[in-house]
């Protein structure tokens, strides 16, 4: 009996023994959105002080306890250990606004009076979802900058020193230069993403240059001086440079680690941090192996999540120049057709179109695609 | 171990890489696809290595089970194939493992039929399955650590240090390992001769 013939040694799989299986293994496996509380057991650490003002919630994967978080409460989240996140560590506030935070994250809960919210992110980030109530003022303190919600879905994060980044994914929020400093004050709306180095923003007050309207305003690295520099405001689904990575960028990450991000960021229903964190792989590591495939999944969320269909188109070319021989090429061919027509790029549609009949004259498709450019 | 060829060609549907970063980011249908595409592969593998129909069921299912729960675990979302197939290697070895405590307690009756000479039987005739019935019967008889890598080997023809990568040893301990196996094999056949 030759080995060909071994292989043909194989049980009598039938579909319903599929579907017997299969369901065996459904019950078994968690849901992929549903964390395991023991995981990072390391957890988070609170350390209430002062007196008594608001209370607050603080849930940690998906169990819940509460605690009673006053005003100067530290609220901390675990390392990374071996790139693998612990588990999210979230506090909520009794008006229902949520702080989710990111690993390694140190800030203080400054105030937590009704009226008068006040978190300072001494390194990390801050995912917030911020309930909308009149009169009360919800601000997060980023080093030299204040960032002023109006009621919103926004995320800070602090590299002490290096930079601060703010992107808001609904709403709006206003960052302006801490208090006690003068400066600009900038409002950013529902998919903008500012960030601005740190370092640079520290001169004592007295030396700050007088306010400046925004636009005028000299860069901040080369003046040293306005508090709240011109950075430019990025739309979210825009790429930033490689040079100066974005959204917690740190020059010591790894692609493993912005990997991993991207994956942790898409399991937790983050679709913009998945992308930038995708983004940031493929332009600052594109000899990576991974690099090719972080292009086509920025490709996808930007045409499935995002409704980017023109940064989609470009990350899909992306993967396809970087994979060229990539096990995922034809789907990204594929998908880069659906971002053409859907950006409203009728030419382009029709060339990438023959080029994908070309290669892939059988492909899976192929009946899509064809029909794929609306004409 | 090498994947299976349907694995990356690029005209089986998505990737087995975008599946899994899609079954990672927990879209079901994307577990399912994974599920399906690599079903077969798992069946007959664990089939081939257990030697009953009856133990099939419950090694794919854990084997899918471990490998759903580690998929983060895994570089080269490619690679999904190959590390199922170590997966249900590793998990066959526990089953056997198990089994056999439970014989030497008392709890499971030994000597349960073989059934992969039914379906040698009919691939390549009675006397051939009956012969591979009788060494699947004698290679119950050694450690599961020997056995698998016999048949990884034998079986399914892979080269040593795939054996090696999909058991978890070392080169000279898969070596090892065959090579008793193989001993054990050849004394059986010498008895057996007339």
């Amino acid at each position: 009996m030759s080995r060909t013939d071994y292989k043909n040694l194989v049980p009598l799989v039938t579909e319903s023994r599929l579907a017997r299986q299969y369901a065996a293994i459904r019950e078994r496996v968690p849901a992929a959105r549903r964390r395991r509380f023991w995981e990072g057991a390391a957890g988070w650490a609170v350390a209430a002080a002062a007196t008594t003002a608001l209370a607050v919630v603080v849930v940690r994967s998906e169990r819940l306890r509460s605690a009673p978080l006053d005003d100067a409460a530290i609220i901390e989240s675990a390392a990374a250990v071996d790139g693998h996140p612990g588990p999210t560590t979230s506090v909520t506030l009794a008006d229902g606004s949520r702080v989710d935070l990111g690993a390694s994250t140190r800030a203080r809960l400054t105030s937590a009076k009704a009226k008068a919210i006040r978190i300072d992110l001494e390194r990390g980030s801050v995912d917030i979802e911020a309930t909308h109530l009149e009169g009360r003022t919800f601000v997060v303190g980023a080093g030299p900058y204040d960032v002023h919600v109006v009621g919103t879905h926004f995320v800070v994060r602090r590299d002490p020193g290096a930079q601060v980044t703010v992107q808001v994914e609904r709403g709006a929020v206003e960052v302006s230069a801490a208090a006690g400093t003068s400066g600009e004050t900038r409002r950013l709306a529902a998919g903008d993403q500012w960030s601005a180095p740190e370092s640079s923003a520290l001169p004592p007050a007295a030396a700050l240059a007088p306010p400046s309207p925004v636009a005028n305003a000299a860069p901040a690295a080369a003046v040293g001086a306005s508090p709240l520099p011109n950075a430019p405001v990025t739309p979210l689904t825009q790429a930033a440079p490689a040079a100066t990575p974005a959204v917690g960028g740190r020059r010591d990450e790894s692609a493993r680690d912005l990997f991993d991000e991207a994956q942790r960021a898409r399991a937790d229903g983050r679709p913009l941090d998945a992308a930038h964190a995708f983004d940031r792989l493929r332009r600052t590591f594109p000899h990576d192996p991974r690099a090719a495939l972080s292009a086509f999944e920025l490709g996808r969320l930007r045409l499935d999540a995002l409704g980017d269909p023109r940064g989609a188109e470009e990350a899909l070319r992306d993967a396809i120049a970087l994979g060229p021989s990539s096990p995922f090429r034809e789907d990204a061919e594929a998908r880069h057709v659906e971002a053409l027509r859907r950006s409203g790029d009728g030419a382009g549609c029709l060339s990438a179109r023959a080029a994908y009949l070309a290669r892939w004259p059988n492909g899976t498709y192929r009946r899509a695609v064809e029909v794929g450019c609306g004409d | 171990m090498r994947a299976p060829d349907h694995a990356t060609r690029s005209n089986a549907g998505p990737s087995d890489a975008a599946l899994v970063l899609a079954a990672r980011a927990g879209e079901a249908w994307a577990q399912e696809a994974l599920f399906r595409r690599h079903a077969p592969m798992a069946n007959g593998l664990a089939f081939r290595l257990m030697g009953r129909d009856s133990d099939v069921d419950d090694l794919v299912q854990d084997a899918f089970v471990i490998a759903f729960g580690r998929l983060h675990a895994l570089d080269d979302p490619q690679a999904f194939g190959g590390w199922l197939g170590s997966i249900v290697v590793r998990t066959a070895g526990k089953v056997i493992r198990r089994r056999v405590l439970l014989e030497r307690l008392g709890l499971r009756r030994r000597g349960e039929p073989i059934d992969i000479d039914a379906v040698a039987t009919k691939i390549a005739g009675p006397d051939v399955g009956a012969e591979l019935g009788k060494i699947y019967a004698q290679l119950e008889r050694l450690p599961a650590e020997q056995r698998i890598a016999f048949l990884l080997r034998r079986v399914e023809g892979m080269e040593l240090e795939e054996i090696a990568r999909a058991t978890g040893v070392s080169l000279a301990t898969a070596k090892r390992r065959i090579a008793a196996a193989q001993q054990a094999v050849e004394r059986w056949v010498d008895r057996e001769r007339p």
